[in-house]
């Protein structure tokens, strides 16, 4: 435990050195700019550097891949606020509280409250991640494949229901991402399916152009609808008037306190566990900690409509979940999430062998890694002070500028993201689509839920069925599975059955009035 | 005071309708990949068969709630306006668009095809620069300012290709397509 504990000292030692401290302020702005620029990713980023890490120590290079990978989860919720285009799938939740507030002229707010929740739980995270990393990792094995399976369908019941507006449309919307999800080639048989006779769609559909076609196209097409009837010249801020300055941006207490160092801790560990579940991700962590949050809010009623305590479920959770989804990682091989796949990479390349051996025989070397989780969390609401002006003067600048240049880097991302120009065609037929089905009501975050989780819940489901010959009762007497599963059926009482009960006594009560 | 009852909007019926008939062409091509089950195993083609089945499960959910919807708007429209547009509100369907709004999003659509097709056979800096005046013109980027505005949106689609591709091609050395002529 001593000893442990000195590795991790050592860790933060490594780096304060100069170069490697230089390489963390580096990876971490990269993160940023590339998690804030839709349709590019810190996983894109760290895949870019992937080459330079051969001619960089292997500490370095970790320092780098954790700086980049907490400033990638973070950076999403830039745009997420300002343009409502989130950077990051993980923003998604950001975008739909913050983003009303940026339109309010509450802007500021929203990036501060974004930034601190971030560094909340990113050092929430990191610290659980040095201290119960052998025990979680342990403890996440005995989630098997039928209580992923469940685990999977509770995210996307707990979303579905979290749509006030329509239950129904936040069913139809998860299962048109299921389905758009299943074109291309079978995960489980390798078989090709679901391509209406075009070779093009053999490739699939890809998560960028998925992720690009969603949020930024079709922005584009609300901005130009919107833009006609305002007439030419518009911009998208209600407050271009403000001069924003550093203190705008600075931490407030009464900020921390409004959300309270119980819920923050909450989100923390609800992001943190989501990250170590192997395949779960930054977007499922936003995801179940935000309906978590509206569960149990006290001002539910913000939900919706600008929650700053929205925001802070989703960004506390999503930075938590990057110590989480390392647990996996660097004691099984197993990776959380995709950017930690990219991170297994670099181990791999440098020769590190990651497994029980790693946390044990070698921990020093992966603690800088775990340090630099830490300090580059403090360095968020720390570069919001200098940025943070200019991340408001991106809604000043005249919409027709904005959009078209947000168009074109969105376009050529769908590109770069594969070389692919069926993928800048993929983006812009999904864009269409997600222009309409939000002018119908139906939420995007339902859909790109069942488009992103959509592979894993079939697997899961046949792997599943093969254990017991096509029997669904594994479902049910699989313990993993049932604790899901029972979460599902609270959920549903205290989230579906009961508001209704209530409001149907109400309408009685006052149609016998 | 009596008003004339709401229409039926977009999102309302063409959008289930269209889903409807994107859900049976997708069922049609789910069925010809063979047996729902191998070896008492479900194959390739299972989940699209329950994906189908739930689609038009939901989709008639769908319908019974929006026709529910449309009597509450229309009984609340007899009595006043304002009410039934809260109840359009409250159900996340977004107002109706002007004429303008609408050829705008059909141009802005038309560029962006004719950006993708154009992208590798003209190459990036032209298509990337020709698609950029196509979004200022759909923006009505400087319409009014004459001369000047020509000259302003020549200059925007030109930095925004200089920007975009310094960002890509040199900041991250991602080979972008070239001209035939510059290759």
């Amino acid at each position: 435990m001593i000893e442990q504990f000195l590795h991790v000292l050592g860790g933060f030692q490594t780096i304060a050195e100069p170069a490697v401290f230089g390489y963390l302020v580096g990876g971490f702005l990269i993160g940023t700019i590339f998690a804030a620029i839709p349709g590019l990713t810190g996983t894109l980023a760290i895949a870019l550097i992937l080459p330079l890490t051969y001619s960089m120590d292997v500490t370095s290079s970790l320092v780098m891949c954790a700086a980049i990978f907490m400033g990638g989860q973070y950076g999403g919720s830039i745009t997420a606020i300002t343009v409502n285009i989130p950077g990051a799938p993980c923003a998604i939740m950001t975008a739909y509280e913050g983003n009303i507030l940026m339109r309010r002229g509450e802007g500021a707010v929203a990036l501060r409250s974004a930034a601190l929740a971030s560094m909340v739980g990113g050092v929430i995270g990191a610290i659980l991640l040095m201290t119960l990393a052998p025990v979680i990792a342990q403890a996440a094995l005995y989630v098997q494949t039928p209580g992923k399976f469940s685990l999977i369908l509770f995210a996307f019941f707990v979303i579905i229901i979290s749509n006030e507006r329509s239950i129904s449309k936040g069913i139809v919307a998860t299962l048109v991402g299921l389905m758009v999800a299943t074109i291309g080639i079978d995960v489980a048989s390798s078989k090709v399916r679901q391509t209406f006779g075009f070779p093009a769609l053999i490739e699939g559909i890809d998560l960028m152009a998925v992720i690009i076609g969603a949020f930024a196209i079709s922005e584009l097409f609300v901005q130009v609808t919107g833009s006609s009837m305002e007439g030419s010249g518009a911009t998208n801020s209600p407050s271009k008037k403000v001069k924003w300055s550093w203190r705008h941006f600075l931490p407030r207490w009464a900020d921390y306190h409004m959300i309270g160092t119980y819920r923050y801790f909450k989100f923390a560990v609800i992001g943190y566990f989501v990250g170590v579940l192997p395949g779960a991700g930054g977007s499922s962590a936003a995801f179940v900690s935000y309906a978590e949050a509206k569960r149990s809010s006290l001002r539910p009623e913000e939900y919706n409509n600008g929650s700053i305590e929205g925001i802070a479920a989703a960004e506390t959770a999503n930075n938590a979940m990057c110590g989480g989804s390392l647990v996996p990682m660097l004691t099984f091989g197993i990776p959380g999430d995709t950017t930690s796949a990219v991170i297994l990479g670099v181990l791999i390349i440098n020769g590190l062998q990651p497994g029980p051996q790693l946390m044990t025989d070698q921990f020093a070397i992966v603690t800088p890694m775990m340090a630099a989780l830490l300090v580059s969390a403090l360095l968020i609401p720390i570069t919001l002070l200098f940025l943070g002006p200019w991340y408001m003067r991106l809604v000043s600048i005249n919409k027709a500028v904005l959009f078209s240049t947000i168009a074109v880097i969105a376009m050529v991302g769908a590109y770069v993201s594969t070389f692919s120009v069926f993928q800048m065609g993929a983006a812009l037929v999904v864009g269409i689509g997600a222009y309409f089905m939000q002018r119908g009501g139906y939420p995007m975050v339902s859909f790109l839920l069942g488009f992103i989780l959509g592979p894993d819940l079939e697997v899961y489901m046949r792997r599943s069925l093969a254990i017991t010959d096509g029997s669904p009762s594994i479902f049910f007497t699989s313990p993993d599975s049932l604790f899901f599963l029972g979460l599902i059926a609270v959920f549903f009482y205290f989230m579906v059955m009961r508001p209704w009960v209530s409001s149907e006594r109400k309408r009685h009560q006052k149609n016998s009035v | 005071m009596h008003t004339n009852p709401p229409r039926f909007q977009f999102g309302e019926l063409i959008l289930p309708l269209i889903f409807f008939i994107a859900t049976t062409v997708y069922l049609s091509d789910a069925l010809q990949n063979g047996a729902i089950f191998r070896f008492g195993l479900p194959s390739a083609g299972f989940m699209p068969i329950v994906l189908s089945v739930a689609m038009y499960l939901a989709l008639l959910a769908v319908l019974i709630g929006q026709l529910g919807h449309h009597r509450a708007r229309n009984d609340a429209a007899l009595h006043s306006p304002k009410t039934a547009e809260e109840l359009t509100d409250l159900e996340g369907l977004a107002p109706s668009l002007s004429l303008g709004a609408h050829v705008a999003m059909v141009a802005v659509i038309a560029i962006s095809f004719l950006y993708v097709l154009a992208f590798r056979q003209l190459g990036f800096v032209l298509s990337t620069f020709l698609y950029s005046l196509g979004l200022q013109a759909a923006f009505q980027f400087g319409w009014s300012r004459g001369v000047f505005g020509i000259v302003l949106n020549l200059v925007v689609a030109a930095s925004i290709c200089l920007i975009v591709y310094l960002f890509f091609a040199v900041l991250f050395g991602i080979q972008l397509p070239r001209i035939g002529l510059l290759k």
